[in-house]
């Protein structure tokens, strides 16, 4: 078998992939790269997450069994890895999020109206980028007049992973970039700490402890710049979903319209029939799963976007039904690496769907090419979407 | 009937607490608290549907009180 994730293909299309699979055979093997097994049903994913001990996360990208880097806490497998995951726990808590939600929501009413009388907009450049970078830097405590740099630093970073030659070389620069950015706050924080230690995320993390020791410079770093490029372009992928689907499915999006209270229920749907993060993990001992002789440093895609839709677990699970009432999906990953992000990035979708359709109830696509997606995080590249904004008074 | 977290399986994704918030409530960390552990059998499907959304089933609904 050859699954090669990186071909960009038509939208929806790796989703369906994963269906014809996994109707074949719980666990597959791909020649792909340097080759990986991948584990198709939600059960098999579920225990993978769950059991650490043999599934590490000492690589976490399918085709890469020795990374050069090790991110925290991505990369740290327990015990150490609670350590560093209690901190950021506290600062993206529910509680947490809940409190910032009225500045969630004018953000995202702020960058709504800067487009919707134009009728038409980029939506990736103009909103799936830019609103959860404005959260993010609100979040973080850090200046909003940033995000024009934060998004082109994460659009460089990703578009070099895998590359080679000048992506490569530019995706380097602005890890440096990035890294110079998050050293100077880190001076900042420590030579003058914010009076209100407790609600600013840098003065909390530049004091935070690992085990009995205080963390170190590097580390701090380290975790600064995941946070960057775990929490923006996740955000941006699952808006491209939720918002290509809604776009082209009329009766879905006039029941948004309609019942807006269905949103919370129907960003779960939305997260679960697209689950954009096909995670993996490395085996760490020698070891028979599911019938498969798995050998200590082999690698193993966790295939969240396929134990997502798993008829053992739902009825229609490729069908979208924004009433779904049990839906216990992977988009976050499960057992102990769970998305620290979750919380927020809940909010942010159901709050982007809300103010949304309440200025833009009728839309639809415009581009024809860049309607395709490549793995292991997929999300359609290019998103255009137009509505009629003939103002109101005017139709009276 | 009984309600309990399993917290080794527990990672905190909250859906339990979002999804019945008469029975969960949660902590600083966003694992949860249970507000509400016996509770009569037929006692609404808000429950139910909670125990079958945690993705790492660690939520469960026993017979009896103990
Ligand atoms: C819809 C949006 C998002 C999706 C689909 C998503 C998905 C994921 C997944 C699948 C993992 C597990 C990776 C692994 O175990 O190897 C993860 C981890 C993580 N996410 Fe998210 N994420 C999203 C948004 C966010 C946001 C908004 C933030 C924060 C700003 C964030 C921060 C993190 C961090 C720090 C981790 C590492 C957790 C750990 O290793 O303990 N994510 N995310
Ligand atoms: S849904 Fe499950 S994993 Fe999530 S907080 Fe509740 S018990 Fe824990």
């Amino acid at each position: 078998m050859h699954f090669d994730y990186t071909t960009p293909k038509p939208a929806l299309s790796y989703f369906a992939e994963f269906d014809r699979l996994r109707a074949e055979t719980p666990v597959a093997y791909s020649d792909f790269g340097p080759g990986f097994w991948m584990l198709l049903t939600a059960d098999l994913v579920r225990q993978a997450y769950q059991t650490p001990e043999i599934f590490s996360s000492s690589a976490t990208i399918p085709t890469v069994p020795h990374p050069d880097w090790t991110w925290i806490p991505t990369m740290v497998d327990p015990p150490a890895h609670s350590d560093f995951r209690r901190v950021l726990n506290i600062a993206f808590s529910p509680r947490f999020v809940r409190d910032l939600e009225p500045t969630i929501r004018q953000d995202c009413i702020d960058t709504i109206e800067a487009f919707v009388a134009d009728g038409e907009c980029d939506f990736l450049g103009k909103f799936a980028k830019v609103f959860p970078t404005q959260v993010f830097l609100r979040i973080l405590g850090l200046p909003v007049d940033h995000t024009d740099r934060f998004m082109s630093w994460v659009e460089t970073v990703f578009e070099g992973l895998g590359h080679f030659g000048d992506f490569a070389e530019d995706q380097l620069q602005a890890q440096r970039d990035i890294h110079a950015y998050f050293a100077d706050v880190l001076a900042d924080r420590r030579s003058n700490p914010r009076p209100d230690e407790d609600g600013d995320f840098f003065t909390i993390l530049a004091n935070a402890k690992v085990g009995d020791r205080p963390m170190s410079d590097d580390e701090f770093l380290n975790m600064s710049e995941v946070l960057l490029l775990a929490g923006l372009d996740t955000v941006k992928s699952q808006l491209s979903y939720m918002f290509f689907h809604l776009a082209t499915n009329d009766v879905d999006r006039a029941w948004i319209v309609r019942e807006p209270e269905i949103i919370p229920n129907a960003v779960e749907e939305f997260l679960r029939a697209h689950t954009i993060v096909m995670g993996a993990r490395q085996v760490a001992q020698d070891t028979e799963f599911a019938g498969c002789p798995m050998k200590k440093g082999d690698m193993v895609m966790v295939a969240g976007p396929s134990g997502s839709r798993d008829e053992a677990e739902y009825d229609n699970p490729t069908q979208v039904q924004l009433d779904r009432k049990v839906n216990r999906h992977f988009s976050f990953a499960a057992g102990p690496h769970r998305c620290v992000g979750a919380h927020l990035a809940r909010t942010e979708l159901a709050i982007a769907l809300e103010e949304w359709h309440k200025r833009i109830p009728d839309y639809h696509v415009t581009n024809t090419e860049g309607l395709v997606e490549s793995g292991p995080q997929v999300g359609i590249e290019q998103l255009h979407l137009a509505w009629d904004c003939t103002p109101q008074e005017a139709l009276r | 009937m009984k309600l309990t977290v399993d917290r080794d399986k527990c990672s905190g994704h909250g859906r339990c607490y979002s999804l019945a918030p008469d029975y969960f409530d949660c902590d600083d960390e966003g694992y949860p608290v249970i507000l509400n552990e016996q509770l009569d059998s037929n006692d609404g499907s808000k429950v139910t549907i909670a125990v079958d959304s945690c993705p790492e089933r660690a939520v469960t609904l026993k017979e009896g009180s103990a």
